[in-house]
């Protein structure tokens, strides 16, 4: 079992060695290899690779956190556009105008047109004595006509010069007075004004044509002038 | 001519022959049990099972010897083994590996003797008395009896004496290295191992017959 030469001084004897080589012959158990041999490959591991077992489930953590950020932005997003978009309604505002009342202008006409020539069959029979009326009426229209498009140039003038002075963008006055101005602008006549029957006629011809807003408006405008008897 | 020409041609083979197998033993790489220590700090568990089955059937003999049950013997075993590769990190190659081994097992015995008091007296160890096959029944016979007699003269030896004559003979160390383990002065252990093997050698000269 010794390699080690005897030396002069060993009290060694060969023969009782070479007895108990001989008689010593027992193995290691297998079972004890296994345990021993598992645990060194336990330990030898190189440390990078344990550094590598905590660094996974960062990595993940990481992972994860970058997707769920993502996620949010990507859910935040049309709201800040919405915000953005919510934020500029001086330059909307004109745009929109302009483009109502150039849908609305030759509506207007055609619908005056279609009035017309609606007019003398509806009134044939009532309205015959009222020519002066039409007269006033067809005086009425050529006037709001101006009136719409003296709104617009001003619309158009105020627009272009926002677009010129951005600090303009700050202020919402000027815009406000225009959309009040633009608002209580009138599509009924005056003369069916003067009559609720017509007034309502009028509104509904508004609403049949789109213009909603505009019959909303003279609506509330019938409700001022005509308002509801009170219920007793 | 013609013979010498002939031994000239042989000659290159029968050279080469002669070479390799007068070399062969000389350069089998068999590295020393420090560099594999070392090689296993540094992750590499091929060096380790070298260095393991190089040592476990002798350290697991003394073991079983010192401790005289299986059972025992295993667990101070594996505990050994566990401190070395516990301390595979710190691990200087100052000394012999095998000195650096039987100590770390020598203090895991001593360890369990101070946990196990009752430890001593009980022995399960049988010894193997398988006969071989090549022998002749009167020869196998007699070194049953011989090696069943060193056996039980081993086991009869005083703690102090079995320790160091099982480090000699299992570990192959040196006087010196047997008194660094057993914490003992070199003359010290040289007369435990001289009462010891003169004890074994008179159980061998025993005669079978007598009692």
């Amino acid at each position: 079992m010794t390699d080690t030469p005897m030396k002069k001084d060993d009290p060694g004897d060969p023969r009782v060695s070479a007895a108990y080589r001989e008689m010593a012959d027992e193995r290691t158990p297998e079972h004890l290899d296994h345990v021993i041999l598992n645990a060194a490959r336990g330990a030898a591991r190189p440390r990078w690779n344990r550094a590598i077992a905590w660094l996974r489930p960062a990595a993940w953590v990481a992972t994860i956190g970058v997707c769920l950020a993502i996620v949010i932005e990507i859910s935040l997003l049309p709201d800040q556009e919405q915000a953005e978009f919510d934020s500029l309604p001086q330059e909307a505002a004109p745009a929109t105008e302009i483009k109502r009342l150039e849908d609305m202008r030759p509506q207007s006409a055609e619908s005056q047109k279609a009035q017309r020539m609606q007019k003398p069959e509806s009134l044939q029979a009532s309205d015959l004595p009222r020519r002066s009326d039409d007269a006033d009426a067809g005086a009425s229209a050529d006037k709001h006509e101006s009136s719409l498009e003296e709104a617009e140039t001003r619309v158009r003038q105020r627009t272009v010069s926002d677009v010129q002075s951005p600090a303009s963008l700050l202020g919402n006055a000027p815009a406000a007075d225009m959309a009040q101005e633009v608002a209580t602008e009138r599509y009924c006549r005056e003369s069916e004004t003067a009559d609720p029957n017509a007034w309502l006629e009028c509104i509904l011809e508004l609403e049949r044509q789109g213009l909603y807003d505009a019959a909303r408006l003279e609506r509330e405008l019938l409700a001022k002038a005509f308002p509801p008897p009170e219920l007793p | 001519m013609a013979v010498t020409s002939r031994l000239l041609r042989r000659a290159p083979r029968a050279l080469s022959q002669s070479a390799s197998l007068a070399y062969a033993p000389a350069m089998e790489h068999r590295p020393e049990d420090s560099a594999l220590m070392l090689r296993y700090r540094d992750g590499d568990v091929a060096a380790f099972e070298t260095l393991y089955r190089r040592h476990k059937d002798a350290l697991f003999r003394y073991l079983l010897r010192l401790c005289r049950q299986r059972a025992a013997a295993e667990d101070v075993f594996q505990e050994a083994w566990g401190k070395i590769i516990k301390s595979r990190d710190n691990y200087r190659p100052t000394a012999k590996f095998t000195t650096f081994l039987y100590h770390v097992a020598h203090n895991c015995f001593i360890d369990y003797v101070r946990r196990n008091k009752r430890h001593g007296n009980t022995a399960d160890i049988e010894p193997d008395t398988q006969p071989d096959g090549a022998d002749c029944p009167e020869t196998l016979v007699e070194k049953s009896l011989a090696r069943r007699r060193l056996d039980t003269a081993v086991r009869s030896l005083p703690d102090e004496q079995r320790d160091v004559f099982l480090l000699y003979e299992e570990a192959g160390l040196s006087l010196e290295e047997i008194a660094t383990i057993t914490a003992c002065k070199r003359e010290t252990a040289k007369s435990r191992l001289r009462y010891a093997v003169r004890k074994l050698r008179a159980a061998l000269d025993e005669s079978p017959e007598a009692p």
